[in-house]
């Protein structure tokens, strides 16, 4: 008899070990499914709120070459909401949602007037609504946040082919604006028109602004695609320069002072740098940063670069996808500029990168698409919690 | 799961066990407390009273009862139904094996049997994708073999109906099951219309170790069965039914990034329900001379 007392107070003893407190919102992998054979679904930028995350996604239009826009709403344990499919003069839409307050905005064009508008999306995410920007005619290539929480924006203007760098605050109002030639006799838009029409030809546009205050873009400039620091004078302050659109910077973020971190190609190789000095002031080539090839990483793919805090340290993460058609994430720390680890998403259909953010409990989500059946292209999101992060760490 | 459902169910879990591990000491106490009453007659105490030790193995089947349906994909423009899985019932066969462990006394025996108890489940689902054109049409299904294995450790009251050489019993009693391991295998079958015509064809098997998506189970069983003594040997069979009331599967790991998840293949919340069959060889435990033969 004993040894059945024993045995149940195992039990107890065992059983008091077993459970654990769990939050459906800590983690997750999603994937959002349309049924129709000849839909396809390329998310360009992730948002989130107290309430819902926002997927803004390029949709296929009938009308046009180029791509219509749909949002796609689902709750914090990405459990689908709505789908918005917003009117179809409104399209291509530039990468990322910038946040400020509750409301998340991006800017897009009017296909008939080639007029950049911006994009609001309010906390409820239910409507999208749209202010037309003062600007002339121009593509809108790339978005970013100013260090006072005003709207960046870069665009290509072809009737002046130049390179227009844009401050706009959330009403729409262009504060101020900045045009640089393109090159003499230059001409890009072909190269433009691909770049929004045809996946293999799309080139990594980005624009932001330093601690230091100098704005960058990475655009056309004197004939080749370069990283241009700005302070919104006749000239640029200093280049990092492309080679033609054969190379170049792909990704950039700042991470104190004149230190950068940021991801180039060289034709199809790639190099990563966790943290390089880059001078403003100057004129300099990227090749000259080109360090190490990382063959894993696919050509064309899309990247992004992230900071990141532990209590240990700050770090940075690149975030990208592989030949093999999984997510790559490169952790990267800012004070020594070398690598910690690296995290793969995806495994038997192929996975593609299209956004990440970072939240303040730690937690990081990933958005992209992901191949149903190897063939229909659908978004998924994904939630890395903190405490999944420390173990990749 | 949400914490206080979590906490209810620490709550039950304990209050079961340990009214137990109370009705257990109450019936030592009880045993030793007749002993001293009935000192004068050892020989009838002695054949009142036994323990009994050995091994057992079986077969069992297994079905599952959807407590909440999951599917790895969200919708966006179609019934959550249709993705529903389809559990094959008691169809996939398995084994447990372990110990026999059995107090008896005046026709009532308490047993547990502590045992490697392997659960064999399947289920299917299916995908389907369409177009305007009857070309624009294809389909997958998922196939899915899932094995968990338990350490399981029940306890259970028999009854001998008759005490002869041949002792028919009916049982009753509850198990708690730590989860020991689990494998899952998928096998994913995809068809296309794009002759209009169906091919058929397996795309990809994968066949994973996936212990973290399960919790430990427990629950109650019933049986019944029958007792045959040869030297002193006794050899039993009998037939069980296990219940469970709550869901093995462990929440937490439902929608996390996995390789399953990656291509929308996720768990339900699930109980089990299991028949199994089993022998055991067991051996008395006291002293036994050619005058007090096996009871």
């Amino acid at each position: 008899m004993r040894i059945l007392v024993s045995l149940f107070l195992t039990i107890l003893l065992f059983s008091s070990c077993s459970e654990e407190e769990f939050n459906p919102e800590s983690a997750f992998l999603q994937i959002y499914d349309d049924n129709n054979y000849n839909v396809a679904y390329k998310p360009v930028g992730l948002g989130a709120s107290d309430s819902n995350y926002f997927m803004l996604a390029e949709r296929n239009l009938d009308v046009s070459n180029f791509s219509g826009i749909n949002l796609v709403v689902a709750d914090l344990e990405g459990t689908f909401k709505n789908e918005i499919q917003l009117e179809d003069r409104f399209v291509a839409p530039t990468k990322g949602l910038l946040k400020v307050g509750n409301v998340h905005y991006f800017f897009c064009m009017d296909r008939n007037t080639l007029r950049p508008h911006l994009g609001i999306i309010p906390a409820s995410g239910e409507t999208v609504e749209f202010i037309s920007l003062n600007v002339s005619a121009s593509y809108p290539l790339a978005a970013s946040l100013s260090n006072d929480n005003k709207l960046i924006l870069l665009s290509y203007n072809p009737e002046g082919q130049t390179s227009v760098l844009s401050d706009i605050d959330v009403q729409g109002t262009v504060v101020k604006q900045v045009q640089y030639s393109i090159g003499p006799g230059n001409d890009v838009l072909s190269a433009v028109v691909n770049h929004f029409t045809k996946r293999s030809e799309r080139l990594p546009f980005f624009c932001g602004q330093a601690p230091s205050g100098t704005y960058y873009f990475n655009g056309f400039f004197n004939y080749t695609l370069s990283l241009v620091f700005t302070t919104f004078g006749d000239e640029p302050t200093g280049v990092v320069q492309g080679q033609a659109l054969n190379a170049g910077m792909q990704s950039l973020l700042p991470v104190g002072g004149n230190d950068f971190a940021f991801m180039g190609f060289q034709f199809s190789d790639h190099f990563i740098s966790g943290k390089t000095t880059l001078s403003s002031t100057e004129i300099s080539s990227s090749v000259n940063y080109f360090s190490r090839n990382i063959p894993e990483i696919a050509e064309k793919a899309n990247s992004k670069i992230v900071s990141y805090s532990t209590t240990e340290s700050d770090m940075v993460i690149f975030a990208s996808e592989t030949e093999g058609r999984q997510v790559v994430l490169y952790f990267y720390d800012t004070f020594t500029g070398s690598l910690i680890n690296t995290y793969y998403i995806g495994t038997l259909n192929p996975f593609t990168f299209s956004d990440i953010m970072v939240f303040e409990d730690g937690s990081i989500a990933v958005m992209g698409t992901t191949y149903l059946a190897g063939r229909f292209e659908r978004i998924y999101l994904t939630k890395i919690s903190r405490e999944q992060v420390l173990e990749i760490l | 799961m949400k914490p206080k459902s979590l906490l209810f169910n620490k709550l039950f879990t304990y209050t079961l066990l340990l009214a137990t591990v109370l009705l257990l000491q109450n019936t030592a106490q009880a045993q030793s407390f007749k002993k001293k009453k009935n000192k004068g007659n050892f020989a009838e105490d002695f054949l009142k009273t036994q323990w009994w030790l050995g091994i057992r193995g079986g077969i069992n089947f297994t079905n599952v009862t959807p407590i909440n349906r999951f599917s790895g994909f969200n919708p966006v423009n179609y019934s959550e139904e249709s993705l529903e899985k389809e559990y094959k019932s008691f169809e996939n066969p398995s084994f447990n094996i372990g110990m026999d462990i059995t107090f008896y006394h005046a026709g009532f025996s308490i047993s547990t049997f502590p045992s490697f108890f392997i659960h064999n489940l399947g289920y299917e689902s299916n995908r389907l994708w369409e177009g305007d054109a009857a070309a624009d049409r294809y389909e997958t299904k998922y196939s899915v073999d899932q094995s968990i294995t338990f350490i399981d450790l029940p306890v259970a009251v028999k009854y001998d109906i008759l005490k002869n050489k041949v002792r028919p019993f009916v049982m009753a009693g509850a198990f708690y099951s730590f989860k020991f391991a689990a494998n899952k295998e998928v096998n994913i079958q995809e068809t296309d219309y794009a002759s209009e015509t169906p091919q058929a064809y397996d795309r990809a098997t994968i066949n994973l170790n996936n212990p973290q998506e399960f919790n430990n189970n427990w629950g109650v069983l019933g049986g019944i069965g029958a007792s045959f003594d040869f030297w002193n040997i006794r050899t039993i069979i009998d037939f069980q039914y296990r219940h469970s009331f709550e869901s093995v599967v462990n929440p937490a790991e439902r929608f996390r990034e996995s390789e399953f998840s990656a291509f929308g293949e996720v768990q339900d919340d699930y109980s089990l329900q299991n028949y199994s069959g089993s022998i055991s060889f067991v051996f008395p435990l006291r002293y036994i001379d050619s005058q007090f033969k096996a009871l």
